[in-house]
């Protein structure tokens, strides 16, 4: 009798486990497998009407907001000769461009991607960038008032800022993008190695590094262990949402005019979502469909009118949420910015550890001066 | 014999064979799903590994924030900090724990304290952050003190102590449960200050406080959630951080695990003594009905408010203000409830295989093949030691197996591999289960077991079942909670799915980033729901083992299994054939009169005076003569604690009981009239737990065994003084298990003492020192099952009355075996668990107990 009862154990076991792989085997239904970096809840929504609108199903693998689109591109690399995903969705640009010149990702030829505009594409369509989120400071209102707030990304080098600045963790998500550009951007424009001194003053003024990403940042400013932080703008909407006292700035990339404006095409970076399709993919034909899909105006203003308000780049949805609009956005040359993104991450983390070694030299001089001083004098 | 049937024959033999090795199936299960998710993947990394030795073969891709030495002094540090808290937290309901195993309120009470720990970490901390006060004057207070850092490095703290305490409170219950109740009762005799009682208890709950320390030091190296979601840079945030940006890691983790070494190192050797401890404190010793914790229950359950109940309901009044818990939930159920099918059901697979691999290395463990046994204790020290490493690690080790192109990528593609990381990261609470359950079994009953046979699947099922069903069910449960909030591994291996069907715990940490409090909340309920359960489930079991040591001893263990062994039909008993007894005479019967006996358990005769002495479970003392009439009788001045178990005749005719339940030792004359008594409760020189015999050696000192966790033999000058002791609790040279018989051979040269429930006759000299021994447990003709008594015959020979084997056995001075006598019966000849036997002139006399009577014998 014992046995009996073994042997039904075992049999349950071995058929759940056969139930299991065959389960995941069988194609009852065309299928597409996306890797997406972006907020789970979107995506869900997204793909709710996708699923509806074409039949396919989608298979998803995301990602934790900790090592976001960063996990997803080392996976992706990883599996370059081995190729699980049709389609990237991914919520910045510079690692899918980084990905696109390593062969990962394919050419996307469509009706419905013909015309997208140059800046926001590609140069052989393996990639195309939709929906944008601004890079902003966010800030304490109660803590930072009206007079004191940084209007450029400049004034966070100032000492005025000592102690009071948090960033998330360069090496994930859109932080090292924005650092990639500003590298690009100022060294080219204001003179080399401006990026790197900035970065020094961002050090000096012992910028607090954040291991858990940018809504991190907002939430160490609404709680009080910083006054402002370097985030994205949907983050701070989420905090806003939930009632947090914390509010944004569109910084400039330049010093503002004479007249306190930011200089036309040198204001917020807006980094956007970008979708390409992975050379290789399993299911070529229903990653056509969902790459349009994503493309499309509706996707675009589905995301606008989201928590995270994304800012559409296609010139139709342009004004359509004038609230949520960036001032001059900064031109960014895409390509070249992205090649800059791995020397600014580390010319960061230089910075860093040159300010600490430099406090720790002067700390030991200092001590040791202090040493002689208080030596007794003998002859 | 033709061909044809020679081949059937064979033919027939083999699928019997097949039959029995099939009977193994949760053994052979376990190989299995120890090599998917531990052995595979580990050897998958060897090769990195040996890379990483010569520092990994490419150089760091990424620079840091911190440097790894730093990191790892913050992470030790933190570790180190939250289990000494935790020690300090835990202790005080560790005690209460243990007071109460033998008592109603037992299962409630751990379950309460088991709660936190079936919860992920990451959500008790979560609870703690969302409750801190913003926008009060305590908040505007820190702030201006710029001590928002420290505050939540402070909030940190709480919450890892606040899951973390009830591990050590697990680990001092096993401990405090052994300690008696009439120690406590001898410092409050003694009127010992608080302080002297608190270094006293502390010396008895150490093993489990350190045990404790040391499991949350090393679950705290490795948590990466927590401090994330801190924003406290750690060792295994940096690892996984690295582990993120290394290019193509799947075939490259050289290193990671080149920049994780100190780490592995450290958890390697916190892995290995928690082994030992967890060997160590699972030993055989006797769990004891110890002091109820009185004082300290509102201590206990003011804890349990604090750190518990009060992060929840602040959480919960938290959701309520903010949006209201209906629309919570609507909007969990609309978003998550395929999410949680899924992960129930993924959880539910998870916990299966847990509890079948629990099955599994128990049975192995119990097997009575070496090399299975010892098969177990790898499996089960890799798994634990894999599961303990990085999340990190676990997750490059599934990568590097499965994610190939082959056939294991089906594995790798498909949900299977979810279950995998479920049981990589916390299956060793199977393997750790299995331990217990195997350990926590009594001596008696796995010696019986073996004297009887009972091996293999059905033999073992039959009689450890209740124990290794209750341990499979608990490692179930526990395995299904823990794998619902796993996400270190889960992360890193997630193969594509449907976006309703990934695992919730993605999810819930997505909504805890992206400022969703009120999913988390409502997961935080159902999660808090399933963790009840499991910890319901796991007191129950942790009784159900626990109380088979503390109620069941040695005896009434080997009757139980005896019985059920008999009743299975196992293949018991010896091929060899007992001759019957050669009885002479018998006397003494059932009943309560003189002459009659009520479980007669010791016996002694005076050769010179030709009294025989008998006392049985009425507590009285019959003197007979040689001829078995009844003479006179006395009682003991107590019994209500005990009965004796021994008794000795001095050559000067005085009487020497050993009052075992009362821990003393009385001299009667022939006439009982008392004449002294000496002897204490307590484990000191001079002091007796059980005492069971007395020996008079050649220059009169006395020689008195006892058992009962202080397993030795104490020696006293013939005036009761103490002169020395020798031997300890254990099954290893010098040690006894329950010494029960004593006896001097004729030139006073060697002692022999019974060593019952180590099924050996041990011989020492006079001063102690172990000269050899002979018996090991079994049936055949010098295997002993249960020697009790013990009595040198005139001729130099030694005659054992065996208790499990319903015998007596004649043995040369030498251990050989001179022949067995007597069966299990009732007629003449026959014997019933015989406890004693003594002799005088040419005459043997046999104690048959569980007949009431004694047979007399002049020869074999």
């Amino acid at each position: 009798m014992h046995s009996g009862f073994g042997l039904r154990v075992f049999a349950i076991a071995l058929l759940a486990t056969l139930f299991i792989v065959d389960g995941c085997r069988r194609k009852p239904q065309p299928q597409v497998v996306l890797y997406v970096s972006a907020d789970e809840h979107i995506a869900r929504e997204v793909i709710a009407r996708f699923e509806k609108q074409s039949g396919i199903s989608v298979k998803v693998v995301g990602d934790t907001e900790a090592k976001k689109t960063t996990g997803l591109v080392e996976r992706l690399r990883g599996e370059k000769a081995n190729p699980q995903a049709d389609v990237f969705w991914s919520s910045e640009i510079v690692q899918t461009i980084e990905l696109a010149a390593e062969g990962v990702l394919t050419e996307h030829l469509s009706d419905a991607t013909r015309d997208w505009p140059r800046e926001w594409r590609d140069g052989q369509r393996r990639w195309f960038a939709f929906a944008a989120r601004p890079r902003v400071i966010v800030f304490a209102p109660e803590r930072v008032p009206e007079g004191e707030r940084p209007g450029t990304w400049l004034d966070l080098a100032r000492s005025t800022w000592r102690g009071r600045i948090a960033i998330a963790d360069p090496r994930f998500g859109t932080t090292g993008t924005h650092l990639g550009v500003m590298r690009w951007h100022w060294d080219r424009e204001v003179m080399p190695g401006y990026f790197r001194a900035w970065a020094e003053g961002l050090a000096a003024n012992d910028v607090r590094v954040l291991p858990s990403g940018n809504a991190g940042v907002v939430e160490a400013v609404a709680s009080g262990e910083a006054d402002v932080g370097l985030t994205d703008a949907d983050d701070v909407w989420a905090a806003q949402a939930r009632g947090l006292k914390v509010d944004l700035i569109y910084p400039s990339h330049a010093p503002l005019n004479s007249e306190g404006d930011t200089p036309a095409d040198h204001g917020t970076l807006l980094i956007p979502n970008t979708v390409a399709r992975v050379t290789g993919g399993p299911n070529p034909e229903s990653a056509r469909l969902l790459v349009d899909f994503l493309l499309s105006e509706e996707v675009e203003r589905l995301l606008a009118d989201s928590v995270s308000h994304n800012v559409p780049i296609r010139e139709s949805l342009r004004g359509s949420h004038p609230e949520y609009e960036a001032p001059s956005p900064l031109r960014v040359e895409w390509e070249r910015a992205a090649t800059a993104r791995a020397g600014g991450i580390e010319q960061f983390f230089e910075a860093i550890a040159a300010v600490k070694q430099d406090r720790a030299a002067a700390a030991e001089i200092k001590a040791a001066t202090s040493r002689r001083d208080e030596a007794p004098h003998a002859r | 014999m033709t061909k044809r049937r020679a081949t059937m024959i064979a033919d027939a033999s083999m699928v019997r064979r097949s039959l029995r090795a099939f009977g193994w199936w949760p053994a052979v299960i376990t190989l299995l799903i120890w090599a998917a998710a531990v052995g595979w993947p580990m050897l998958a990394l060897m090769p990195a590994v040996v890379r990483s030795i010569g520092g990994g073969d490419r150089a760091d891709p990424q620079p840091s924030m911190h440097p790894l030495g730093e990191l790892l002094t913050i992470s030790v540090a933190w570790a180190a900090v939250v289990a000494l808290c935790s020690a300090v937290v835990g202790w005080l309901p560790g005690r209460l724990l243990g007071s109460l195993l033998t008592r109603r309120g037992f299962v409630p009470v751990a379950a309460l304290m088991l709660v936190p720990l079936c919860l992920p970490s990451y959500l008790v901390f979560y609870a703690w952050w969302q409750s801190w006060p913003a926008g009060t004057a305590l908040h505007r207070w820190v702030i201006e003190r710029d001590g928002m850092q420290l505050a939540r490095s402070a909030t940190l703290l709480l919450g890892l102590v606040c899951w973390s305490w009830p591990i050590v409170a697990l680990c001092v219950g096993g401990a405090a449960a052994r300690r008696p109740r009439a120690r406590d009762d001898m410092l409050a005799i003694d009127g010992a200050p608080l302080g002297v009682r608190v270094v006293d208890r502390l010396r008895t709950d150490a093993p489990g406080v350190v045990a404790g320390m040391l499991i949350v030091f090393l679950a705290t190296l490795n948590n990466t959630t927590c401090f994330d979601l801190a924003e406290v840079f750690t060792f295994a945030n940096e690892l996984r951080a690295r582990a993120a940006v290394t290019p193509d890691l799947a075939q490259n983790p050289a290193q990671v695990l080149a920049a994780s070494a100190p780490m592995v190192a450290l958890v390697l050797a916190g892995c290995l003594i928690a082994w030992w401890m967890l060997g160590r404190n699972g030993g055989h010793a006797v769990a004891k009905v110890s002091t109820p914790l009185r004082r300290g229950r509102t201590m206990v359950a003011m804890i349990w408010l604090a750190t518990v109940a009060l992060p929840l309901a602040l959480l919960w009044n938290g959701v309520w203000r903010f949006e209201g818990v209906g629309r919570a939930v609507g909007e969990f159920a609309r978003l998550y409830s395929g999410n949680t099918l899924s992960t129930l059901v993924l959880g539910t697979i998870s916990g299966a295989l847990a509890a079948i691999a629990t099955f599994g290395l128990a049975m192995m463990w119990l097997s009575e093949r070496r090399i299975v046994r010892d098969t177990a204790s790898v499996v089960a020290l890799t798994w634990l030691v894999w599961s303990v490493l990085p999340g990190t690690i676990l997750g490059m080790g599934l990568h590097a197996a499965w994610n190939r192109g082959d056939v294991a990528n089906v594995i790798f593609r498909s949900p299977v591999i979810l279950i995998l990381a479920h049981l990589s990261a916390w299956g060793f609470i199977a393997p750790l289960l299995a331990r217990w359950s195997v350990r926590s079994e009594p001596a008696a009953m796995r010696d019986v077991r073996r004297v009887d046979g009972a091996r293999g699947l059905r033999g073992i099922w039959l009689s450890a079942r209740p124990a290794l069903f209750s341990a499979s069910l608990a490692s179930g449960a526990v395995v299904l909670v823990l794998a619902a909030g796993e996400i270190a591994v889960t992360a890193q291996v997630m193969p594509p799915m449907r976006i309703d069907r990934t695992p919730l715990a993605m999810s819930l940490l997505n909504d805890m980033h992206y400022q969703r409090p009120q999913t988390v909340l409502v997961a935080s309920l159902l999660l808090l729901t399933m963790a009840i359960a499991a910890a319901v489930i796991v007191s129950l079991v942790w009784r159900t083992m626990l109380w088979r040591r503390i109620g069941v001893g040695a005896d009434a263990a080997a009757t139980i299994v005896i019985t059920v062994s008999c009743f299975a039909g196992c293949s018991g008993g010896s091929d060899a054939d007992p001759r019957p007894l050669n009885t002479e005479y018998a006397f003494g019967s059932p009943g309560q009169a003189l002459g009659q006996f009520g479980y007669p358990r010791c016996i002694d005769v005076d050769p010179e005076r030709h009294h025989v002495y008998v006392i049985d479970k009425t507590a009285r003392v019959q003197r007979f003569d040689l001829d078995g009439h009844a003479q006179i009788e006395w009682h003991m001045p107590e019994m209500q604690q005990g009965k004796p178990t021994g008794i000795t005749v001095a050559p000067n005719g005085h009487v020497f009981v050993l009052d075992t339940h009362y821990f003393r030792v009385i001299e009667y004359d022939a006439d009982g009239r008392e004449i002294r008594r000496f002897g204490s409760y307590g484990e000191g020189p001079g002091e007796f737990i059980y005492v069971t015999d007395l020996a008079i050696g050649p220059d009169g000192n006395l020689y008195i065994s006892e058992y009962g966790g202080n397993d030795r033999v104490q020696v006293f000058s013939p005036e009761g003084q103490y002169l020395f002791e020798f031997g300890a609790f254990g099954r290893e040279v010098g040690q006894f298990s329950r010494p029960q018989g004593l006896a001097f051979s004729r030139d006073g040269t060697e002692l022999f003492i019974t060593d019952a429930c180590n099924h050996r006759v041990v011989v020492t000299d006079a001063e102690g020192h172990w000269l050899r021994w002979f018996g090991v447990a079994g049936r055949e003709p010098g295997q002993l099952a249960y020697p009790y008594g013990l009595e040198m015959l005139f001729d130099g020979t030694i005659v054992v009355a065996e208790f499990g084997n319903n015998r007596i056995q004649h043995f040369d001075r030498s251990g050989k075996s001179l022949g067995v006598y007597g069966s299990v019966g009732r007629g003449d000849g026959e014997l019933q668990y015989p406890w004693a036997v003594a002799a005088a002139d040419d005459r043997i006399f046999v104690l048959d107990s569980g007949n009431n009577r004694v047979q007399v014998i002049d020869r074999f």
